[in-house]
């Protein structure tokens, strides 16, 4: 029925490219102050010349918004502030007439507690919904397991005063957790995919993942009944609908995060937390330590999937993944002011966390670009858009986006007060600074520079599909390591320090290959008996094809 | 015959590498697989081939096998055209046939001069945009088109696209191409006596494309980015162009200015509002329209620019692109006629025929799809004949070198007078 705008391909994902994005904050074509499908769907021309592939939205269903819509009330439906269901499909099916393709965020583990089933399950002990959130008389169970918004709760449990009981919550007090023992809440969630898949969404971002079961006695997080009902969902999606994606969100350590793909038989993707603050650690310590040993520490995932990268997301910069020295650390040189922080992590945004630096925005980018995975931007980091530490919980690094440099930033005809967040207005990084408009037109802007930068990671595969290999330097502040798919290998090699540094590679395995730099296409000498040398300027980077003698690239 | 999933991969390089219709000329290949064949009826099997590129990318070709042993491609075979043509809907058993003109990304026979069959040959998941815009036309009652008369459509997978179609044949003394080059020998005013009316339909056309009520045809207003899109567009495509430019002498008195140029398009870009973007033809130029015995022109092959993405092939963009890619024609027309056949157009032909076509056009535009000032009309089309000016490029350097000074030519020339 649905006409057909993709190539079969049930490992797209690996070789696209991401974007993140909150329809609340992208464009607002009713004048209303908020953003909207309309709006968003305006706005696809755009996200089509950047090269982005794949749309993540942030979650549009109707909630109170005490969690930034992660706090559901209703899975089957939109928040009417962001148009109807139709103009939703209209924008899926716009999206996919320029090839690209839209996921969303799904969130499986509670509901908001205004969600009809909560209301009812509160009435008591005899309705029908009683136990589809996990009730309890007593705080003395599940105990092992930790607190995660430590700035705002102080136990797992609630006390309802309707229902005369507690109820299990892991994040906030009014998101009571869904009880998964009872078979009636799995059927509920799949239904719900189903709802989304047929409207033609090609996938989700399984918000929470790993606490979706509890068990006495354990952490209450990656239990193998969570792990077995996700692997029910897989195949459910697979049985009924093809080239679909399934992204976890579970904010563990890589060991912990690859049970989530299973034997290739639960999610495609989950995203690699712990190498995105190592990043940043390696940045200002000017050493390529800390990612060399996560990625060593990272086993090797099946086949047909995919770790998901990122430099910053909606969310703070997590911290939870790190010891509790090199926290420290983090706060210390990443959020000298208190404001900065919010529960183990840094709310801000990647510009101002590099201080605006362009060169340090490119080596970042650089790396994450070249690490196995698939990137995933932030929007407005494009155009290196700022933050408002002034603004409460996540909302600082959820301001509107910067389309222009006329009122509003261009995102809203409304009257500024009836906008849902303040744009930035800084002379740093506010919207006459920074925006769009501007940058389109500069062919030296951050902006036009990504632009091209994504075109030429997809115009290698191997980035999404090789293998990865360190390399071992002579430099502890240059980041080397080798891609490899089939015939074609790519030797990347960036310097973290702010000064310029020279570093020789053991490249013998290449010998008599000549490095054919990717961004100017320029040859460099061929690689010979001798350890290779390369000089960068600060925070420099090369990206090497490295052709095979007698093979022309 | 064999099997085509048998088929190995140097068999089926040889065959397509050396087609007329492969895009792809000059890329390491790295191998070849038929990944589907939507088709296997009688003496048709139509093979999907998957063309791996070194570097890991690859496109997607059809081809129609014949029944031979060995892999070769048999579409212009009477019998395998004719029933082709049937299962696209159009019954010719026993037709003769010949060949339709040369065609670049696709193959077309004509049967018993009444049908045109079209076999598409580089694929691409999504709707064809040809079919998408002769439906369209037909339903718009615009007559200057030839009439849909059937298809044959495959839902996938491998992907859900097009495979062929058939077109009633127009009767024409010829293309627009050769006709202007025939003429410019003995009557040099034919062309400009003709560009008037070649404007008048032009702008027809667009109008019938812009009236369709569809969301993929209606027109839309242009975001608030969407110059600044087309713009940054153009100047990488200026970027790499001038950045892959052969070492050559003759492109020396160029290859330095690449800054000019782009100097030229940030001025452009201050063309102001654009007016309305539709769907429009997408690869307008004189090669696309033919003179018909009833003394009109007829516009024909609307799947778009070939070198560029399907997505991008529908998107809706300002008409103004086409009216770029028919006054670059009449400038190609001109350079071309010295450099075959030793004839000087007279002074004036280029201005007469450029002129004549925008002033046609002007006379029956719908003006909501114009910029509202004649000098940010002229702008915008400048703009639009600079980004074809830099696509020649690169394209005549890659493909034939001796005819690079034709777009060479038209870049000093607009140096010269935007300096």
């Amino acid at each position: 029925m649905s006409e057909q705008w993709f190539e079969a391909g049930p490992d797209w994902f690996k070789t696209a490219v991401f974007y993140e994005l909150h329809t609340r904050a992208f464009f607002d074509s009713s004048d209303d102050g908020m953003g909207d499908f309309r709006g968003l769907q305006q706005k696809l021309d755009y996200l089509q010349w950047l090269g982005i592939d794949c749309i993540w939205l942030l979650p549009f269903y109707p909630s109170p918004l005490r969690d930034g819509g992660y706090d559901v009330a209703d899975f089957l439906s939109v928040s009417p502030e962001f148009g109807t269901i139709d103009e939703f499909a209209s924008f899926v099916e716009s999206a996919h007439e320029r090839g690209m393709r839209v996921i969303t965020d799904f969130v499986m583990n509670h509901t908001s507690s205004e969600h009809p089933w909560f209301q009812e399950s509160r009435k008591g002990p005899d309705n029908p919904k009683s136990d589809w959130y996990v009730w309890s008389d007593t705080v003395h169970r599940y105990e092992d397991a930790r607190i995660i918004f430590v700035d705002s709760e102080q136990s797992n449990w609630t006390y309802d005063p309707e229902r005369g009981a507690y109820f299990w919550h892991r994040f906030y007090h009014h998101q009571p957790d869904l009880n998964f023992e009872n078979p009636e809440v799995g059927e509920a969630m799949i239904d719900a995919l189903r709802f989304w898949l047929d409207l033609g969404l090609d996938g989700f971002r399984l918000d929470a993942v790993p606490y979706l079961f509890e068990e006495e006695g354990t952490n209450c997080e990656n239990l193998p009944a969570t792990h077995a009902f996700l692997k029910r969902v897989r195949a459910e999606i697979d049985e009924g609908y093809a080239d679909r994606v399934l992204l976890a969100e579970a904010n563990q350590w890589p060991e912990d995060v690859v049970d989530y793909f299973g034997d290739g038989d639960e999610c495609h993707m989950a995203f690699h937390f712990p190498v995105m603050p190592r990043m940043f650690m390696a940045l200002r310590r000017e050493e390529a330590l800390p990612m060399v040993e996560i990625l060593d520490r990272t086993p090797p995932i099946p086949e047909h999937c995919q770790w998901g990268l990122f430099l910053r997301n909606h969310d703070e910069l997590t911290l939870e993944m790190v010891t509790d020295e090199e926290r420290d650390y983090m706060y210390t040189e990443y959020a000298m002011d208190p404001r900065m922080k919010l529960n183990l992590g840094i709310r801000r945004r990647l510009a101002p966390l590099l201080d605006g630096g362009r060169d340090e925005i490119e080596l970042m980018h650089a790396i994450l670009f070249s690490l196995p995975g698939t990137p995933v931007l932030y929007y407005g980091d494009e155009i290196g858009m700022g933050d408002n530490v002034y603004l409460g919980d996540r909302d600082g690094v959820r301001t509107p986006m910067q389309w222009t440099g006329d009122r509003n930033g261009g995102f809203s005809r409304a009257d500024f007060a009836q906008l849902f967040l303040p744009p930035l207005m800084d002379p740093v990084f506010g919207f006459q600074a920074v925006n769009v408009e501007a940058q389109l037109r500069s062919p030296s802007s951050l902006l036009r520079w990504l632009q091209r930068f994504v075109a030429l990671r997809k115009e290698h595969p191997v980035f999404g599909l090789g293998s990865y290999e360190a390399l071992p330097t002579t430099n502890p502040r240059v980041f080397a390591h080798v891609r490899q798919h089939d015939r074609d290998t790519v030797l990347c090699v960036h310097n973290l320090a702010r000064s310029a540094q020279a570093v020789e590679l053991d490249l013998a395995r290449y010998r008599g290959r000549t490095p054919v730099e990717m961004t100017g296409r320029t040859s460099f000498p061929p690689i010979g008996e001798l350890p290779y040398l390369l000089t960068f300027g600060p925070r420099g980077f090369y990206w090497f094809q490295l052709p095979e003698e007698n093979a022309d690239a | 015959m064999r099997d085509p999933a048998a088929l190995t991969s140097d068999e089926l390089i040889a065959l397509v590498e050396n087609a007329r219709w492969f895009a792809a000329k000059g890329r390491a290949l790295e191998s070849a697989e038929v990944v589907g064949v939507p088709v296997r009826e009688g003496l048709v099997t139509l093979a999907i081939v998957e063309v791996r590129f070194a570097a890991g990318t690859h496109e997607h070709y059809l081809v129609a096998l014949g029944e031979d042993d060995e892999p070769v491609d048999a579409f212009d075979r009477p019998e395998v055209a004719a029933q082709l043509a049937a299962l696209a809907g159009v019954p010719a058993a026993g037709a003769r046939i010949r060949s339709f003109g040369v065609e670049q990304s696709n193959s077309c026979v004509v049967l018993d001069e009444l049908h045109v069959l079209k076999l598409y040959r580089r694929l691409e998941a999504g709707p064809n945009p040809e079919l998408e815009i002769l439906r369209v036309l037909a339903e718009a009652r615009f007559g200057n088109a030839p009439r849909l008369e059937g298809a044959l459509e495959t839902p996938g997978p491998p992907l859900g696209t097009a495979l062929a179609s058939v077109t009633a044949l127009v009767p024409s003394v010829g293309g627009g191409w050769e006709l202007a080059l025939d003429s410019l020998g003995d009557d040099p005013s034919w062309l400009p006596d003709r560009v008037w009316r070649l404007g008048e339909i032009t702008a027809e056309l667009h109008a019938a494309l812009a009236s369709y009520p569809d969301p993929a045809f209606s027109p839309e207003e242009p975001s608030a980015e969407a110059l600044g899109l087309l713009t940054a567009a153009i100047d990488e495509e200026i970027a790499t162009t001038f950045s892959m430019l052969p070492e050559d002498d003759a492109l020396g008195a160029i290859a330095h200015r690449v800054e000019d140029i782009r100097d030229v398009v940030q001025e452009l870009s201050a063309a102001g509002p654009s007016g309305l973007s539709i769907r429009a033809h997408g690869d307008y130029h004189l090669g696309q329209v033919l003179w018909t015995n009833a003394a009109d022109w007829v516009v024909i092959d609307f799947e778009g620019e070939p070198a560029r993405s399907l997505p991008e092939r529908r998107r809706k963009r300002s008409p103004l692109r086409d009216l770029a890619g028919m006054t670059r024609s009449f400038a190609y027309a001109a350079d071309a006629s010295v450099l075959l056949n030793g004839v000087e157009p007279p002074p004036g032909w280029l201005d007469a025929c450029r002129g004549g076509f925008v002033d046609g056009y002007l006379s029956a535009a719908d003006e909501r799809l114009l910029p509202p000032s004649r000098s940010g009309f002229d702008r915008l089309l400048g703009l639009f004949e600079l980004e074809t000016l830099v696509y020649e490029l690169r394209y005549e350097t890659r493909t034939r070198p001796e005819w690079a000074s034709i777009p060479l030519v038209g870049l000093l020339r607009l140096l010269e007078t935007s300096a």
